[in-house]
């Protein structure tokens, strides 16, 4: 089981081929950018958006070339699918977090960017947990319903941060501030996103699994 | 259900159902034995896309048992998905690949992968490895489908539709390379087709479905030797003589229809009669009057 779900990995970063170039300039870009507006933060929201992107893309183009055809006809079951696309995301986050750290370190040292080692690491992580909270919530949707019928969904998801942020009151988002900096400075919580992250992910991919097993294809 | 004395079934299905909207498969069986090529017919929608389907988990069934290499499907669903060779009726590859792409993507799944043998395979079949899916024509991505699924070397081939889309020459190059296929006695061939003229080639059983339920599974020759088709002038026959023919059509000068073999003693002998083929027995069916066994 194991040695399948690394091919099915495998057969996802081929089914994402067409998209190649566009990940490898992605870190590059996003850095470009940050430097320009000397906004340091943009870089890593930047690019785990990206991998958000990613997942949503494979997503896509599994659906449009009837993917879930293929893999049940290869030696995989329903479970193996849905790990191994589990499996896939995570690779995707660890290789967007190794990418930017490379990237935070050569900047840091060529003096451009003014990344502290903590604030970096930090912003990393909370990003990470962040966005596996909208994968937790999008993925099983996507395995359901796929891409097409979820998009409604999936938007109302991502524009729901912005309109509460919006609506929030100035004293309401000075409290929300506070929270997150007394959070994100306190080195000891780190721990607590992290752990976040795996429970949302397997919880979720639990769902998928549970979704997956009843769909017909 | 064995047909065949001391041949195990490479294929069983027993009593499976499944119901889908308005649309139900129903308490089907049948079986094929190791060694041998099964055509599966029947008109479109009549069930053979869903049972093939619920063979390879697309579906899940409401009842019954799926059987392959005497190993419960679900069971064993990796180490005998690894032993099947699947063509489905329409391609599910990316529309950018290659075809080395392709290769690349589902080669590891496979432990008796030959490249060697794809390349063969690839250009016996014109096809160009470094050419994209989307530019190759329906009938060519057919062709990349049987490459592909003949590539590992598969124990049991499944076709659903391969045929569709294949000009009479592409046709007659799948039915040769089954009969290649098919001279090691230890494989199988599920051969799902409305085109009826391709079995009459390659088939030794027949299993035909009707609006969801299995008609008849049994050789070739049985099947062909049962019916008959029968002919007369229009006041021939009476009601009850009538109800016995399947597809019953009356025209300007007479009546023709499709019958039992031994339902035949009890019609005039003046009547005439016609061997019949499997589109005759399969478009009599699909006309009605069939008698429920």
């Amino acid at each position: 089981m194991i040695r399948n779900l690394f091919i099915f990995i495998k057969l996802d970063f081929i089914t994402l081929k067409q998209n190649w170039k566009l990940y490898l300039v992605t870190p590059f870009l996003a850095f470009a950018v940050s430097c320009f507006f000397k906004d340091e933060l943009a870089a890593i929201y930047f690019c785990l958006y990206m991998t958000m992107y990613t997942s949503t893309q494979l997503f896509s183009i599994s659906e449009k070339n009837k993917l879930d055809t293929l893999y049940l006809t290869l030696s995989l079951s329903r479970q193996d699918v849905v790990i191994g696309r589990y499996l896939f995301i995570l690779c995707t986050q660890i290789i967007a977090s190794i990418a930017l750290t490379i990237l935070a370190s050569i900047l840091q040292t060529a003096g451009i960017t003014a990344f502290g080692d903590n604030t970096f690491i930090t912003q990393l992580i909370y990003g990470l947990f962040i966005i596996s909270i909208f994968s937790a919530i999008q993925i099983p949707l996507y395995f359901k319903r796929g891409v097409n019928k979820s998009k409604l969904i999936i938007i109302i998801l991502y524009m729901l941060p912005v309109v509460l942020f919006l609506l929030s009151s100035s004293q309401g988002l000075a409290i929300i501030n506070r929270i997150i900096d007394s959070i994100t400075n306190n080195s000891t919580l780190l721990i607590v996103p992290i752990i976040g992250e795996f429970i949302l992910l397997g919880i979720s991919c639990a769902v998928s699994c549970r979704l997956y097993r009843s769909k017909n294809i | 259900m064995n047909h065949t004395a001391n041949t195990p079934n490479i294929l069983e299905v027993n009593h499976l159902s499944k119901r889908l909207g308005t649309f139900a498969l129903d308490d089907v069986s049948f079986a094929l034995p190791q060694g041998f090529i099964m055509g599966f017919i029947g008109e479109n929608g009549a069930g053979k896309t869903t049972t093939i389907k619920l063979m390879l988990n697309m579906l899940a069934k409401d009842k019954g048992e799926i059987k392959i290499f005497g190993q419960e499907h679900l069971q064993y669903e990796r180490e005998i998905k690894e032993r099947i060779g699947v063509v489905m009726d329409s391609p599910y590859y990316v529309d950018a690949w290659t075809m080395l792409d392709i290769e690349h993507a589902v080669s590891s799944f496979y432990s008796k992968w030959d490249h060697s043998r794809y390349m063969n395979l690839l250009e016996h079949f014109s096809l160009e490895p470094k050419k994209q899916l989307k530019a190759l024509s329906r009938g060519m991505k057919m062709k990349l489908m049987v490459a592909v699924a003949l590539t590992h070397d598969p124990d049991l081939l499944i076709l659903d539709e391969p045929t569709s889309g294949l000009d009479a020459v592409a046709r007659n190059e799948l039915m040769e390379i089954l009969r290649i296929f098919m001279t090691d006695e230890r494989k199988g061939v599920l051969f799902s087709t409305h085109i009826t003229s391709d079995l009459e080639k390659v088939a030794d059983y027949i299993t035909l479905i009707h609006k969801g339920r299995i008609l008849e599974t049994q050789t070739k020759d049985e099947l062909l030797e049962k019916y008959l088709v029968v002919k007369g002038g229009l006041n021939l026959l009476t009601t009850e003589q009538r109800q016995m023919l399947i597809g019953y059509r009356e025209h300007s000068v007479g009546f023709d229809g499709l019958i039992d073999c031994a339902s035949l003693r009890h019609l005039p002998t003046s009547i005439v009669t016609e061997p019949s083929n499997f589109d005759e027995i399969m478009i009599r069916f699909n006309m009605g009057g069939e008698i429920d066994e």
